[in-house]
C-alpha cells in the first residue's frame, strides 16, 4: 500500500478529504456519498470460470439459460465529486437460484442442487462514461443470509478500490441479515439498496436494476474523464 | 479472576440498564447507541445544507440516491426537511431495524432460552450459539436422518453438560448475556466474527454424516 505523493486531481483530492471531515458543516461537502464497504464473504470464486463476461445467464456457447429472474443490472462508477471513473473493473458474484456459489467450498457439497448453467461470476470494465452492465439473476437468500445480495468488487488493475454488496430494497430479509445490520447509519443502508423493477416491454418478466457505485478512494491518475461531471 | 468476570457482568448489566433507560418503553435492545449515532447520521446529511438555513431542500441534496430518503423524512410535506424531521425519521428507522433484528427470531426463539434449539424458523442468520455443534441451518441443509438426529442431540446434551462444568456460573451468565445481545448489538458477541455468507463452519464435504474426524 503506497499513498500517492502527487495528487493530480485537486477536486478528487478535496472530495476524498471531505469524506473524512463530513461532520464539519459545509466544508468540502461531497456531491455524492461514497458507497459503504461490506464484507467480501468466503465465496469469491476460488476457481475462475472460463466464461467471465458480463452475461451470467448464458455460459459459453450453451443455449440453456440459468434459472432465475433475469435482471439487467446497470450503473456507473463515480467519484464523490460525480466524475465517471473509467477503466474500473466491476466484478460481481452471487449464488445461483438454488443458493449455490461458484466456489468449491460451497458447490462441492451441493452438486445436485447447483444450477450448472449459471455463471456465478462476471466482470465488466467501464469506459469513459463510467458505465457498467450485467445480465444476471435477481439474487435469492442464502442459508444464514436472509438478505438476497450480489457481491461487488471494483478494481483498477490489481488495485482493489471497493468491496461491497447490493441488496434488494424492501426485502423482508434485510432487517434480519447480519451483514445488512452492520450498516448502522440508515444513509449507508440507502446506498447499497437497489430497486428491481419489471421491464414493461419484456415478455419474460425481466427486471431492471440500476445502481451507481461511488468510490471514496482516489482512482488512479487520468482514470476519471475530465469535464464530465454528472450533476442531476 | 472471579472479580474480573463479576465486574464484566456488572458492565453488561449497566449497559443493559442504559439501554432500557435511554429508550422509550417497548423499544428493543440493540439501539442504545442510536441516540448518539442519530446525531452523527443527521449531521452527515445536514452537511448538504449549503445555504445554512437548517433545512435540506431537494436541490441541496446533490446525491440522487438520497432523494427517496429525504422524501420519507419530509413529514409535513413542505418539500424541505428540517433537522427535527430528519432526526425523527432516522430514529424511527434505526428502531425498526432493532425491532426486526430481535423480532425476526420469533418469540422465545432459540437465541433467548438456553437449550432452546427450536428447529426451523427464520432464526439461523445469527452467529451460531456458543457450544452448539451444528447450527440450525447446517443441520437443515444436511437433512439428517432420525438416528443421526438422535445421536446429535445426545452429543449436544453431553457438550452442554460438560461445558457447564467447565465454566463458572458467572461465566455462563456472561455467555448468555453476550448471546442475548446478538448481532443487533455493536460488533456482535465475542464469538467467531461474522464475516460474510456463512458457510457451515466445518463444511466437511460429507453431507449427511455426523461430525466426522478427518
Amino acid at each position: 500500500m503506497s499513498m500517492p505523493l502527487f495528487v493530480p486531481n485537486r477536486r478528487l483530492f478535496l472530495g476524498t478529504l471531505g469524506a473524512s471531515l463530513f461532520s464539519v458543516r459545509g466544508l468540502f461537502a461531497e456531491e455524492l456519498l461514497r458507497s459503504p464497504a461490506l464484507t467480501e464473504g468466503p465465496f469469491y470464486p476460488n476457481k475462475m470460470p472460463l466464461d467471465q463476461d458480463n452475461d451470467l445467464i448464458i455460459l459459453g456457447d450453451s443455449t440453456t439459460p440459468a434459472v432465475g429472474e433475469i435482471t439487467h443490472l446497470t450503473g456507473r462508477v463515480l467519484s464523490t465529486s460525480g466524475s465517471p471513473v473509467r477503466n474500473a473493473t466491476v466484478e460481481i458474484w452471487q449464488c445461483d437460484a438454488n443458493a449455490v456459489y461458484l466456489h468449491t467450498a460451497d458447490s462441492n457439497r451441493k452438486q445436485d442442487q447447483q444450477d450448472k448453467n449459471f455463471q456465478g461470476f462476471g466482470r465488466f470494465t467501464t469506459g469513459s462514461a463510467g458505465e457498467y452492465r450485467f445480465r444476471t439473476i435477481k439474487p435469492v437468500p442464502y442459508p444464514g443470509r436472509p438478505a438476497p445480495h450480489i457481491h461487488v468488487k471494483v478494481k483498477q488493475g490489481e488495485r482493489e478500490l471497493l468491496t461491497t454488496q447490493f441488496m434488494i430494497r424492501g426485502h423482508e430479509g434485510n432487517l434480519r441479515d447480519f451483514v445488512f445490520q452492520q450498516l448502522r447509519d440508515p444513509v449507508d443502508r440507502e446506498l447499497i439498496l437497489v430497486d428491481f423493477k419489471p421491464i414493461a416491454e419484456s415478455k419474460f418478466g425481466e427486471l431492471a436494476a440500476s445502481f451507481d457505485i461511488v468510490l471514496g478512494q482516489t482512482p488512479d491518475e487520468g482514470s476519471t474523464a475530465p469535464g464530465r461531471r454528472v450533476v442531476r | 479472576m472471579r472479580s474480573i468476570s463479576r465486574s464484566f457482568v456488572l458492565v453488561c448489566l449497566l449497559m443493559a440498564a442504559t439501554t432500557v433507560l435511554g429508550q422509550q418503553p417497548g423499544n428493543p435492545p440493540g439501539g442504545n447507541r442510536g441516540s448518539v449515532n442519530v446525531e452523527m447520521f443527521v449531521a452527515r446529511l445536514m452537511n448538504f445544507d449549503q445555504n445554512g438555513d437548517g433545512r435540506l431542500s431537494k436541490d441541496e441534496i446533490t446525491d440522487p440516491r438520497l432523494q427517496a430518503m429525504l422524501a420519507r423524512a419530509d413529514a409535513d410535506g413542505d418539500g424541505t426537511v428540517s433537522k427535527d424531521e430528519l432526526t425523527e425519521m432516522m430514529t424511527k428507522e434505526i428502531t425498526a431495524r432493532g425491532a426486526a433484528g430481535a423480532g425476526g427470531r420469533g418469540p422465545g426463539g432459540p437465541r433467548g432460552g438456553p437449550g432452546g434449539v427450536g428447529p426451523g424458523g427464520p432464526g439461523f442468520e445469527a452467529p451460531p450459539k456458543v457450544g452448539q455443534i451444528l447450527p440450525e441451518f447446517v443441520r437443515d441443509s444436511l437433512e439428517l436422518n432420525a438416528r443421526q438426529k438422535k445421536m446429535l442431540e445426545a452429543l449436544q446434551a453431553d457438550v452442554d453438560e460438560r461445558l457447564a462444568k467447565i465454566l463458572t456460573a458467572d461465566q455462563m451468565q456472561q455467555v448468555e448475556a453476550m448471546q442475548r445481545r446478538g448481532p443487533g448489538g455493536p460488533g456482535g458477541p465475542g464469538g467467531p466474527p461474522p464475516d460474510g455468507d456463512r458457510p457451515p463452519r466445518r463444511p466437511g464435504g460429507q453431507p449427511g454424516g455426523p461430525p466426522a474426524s478427518e
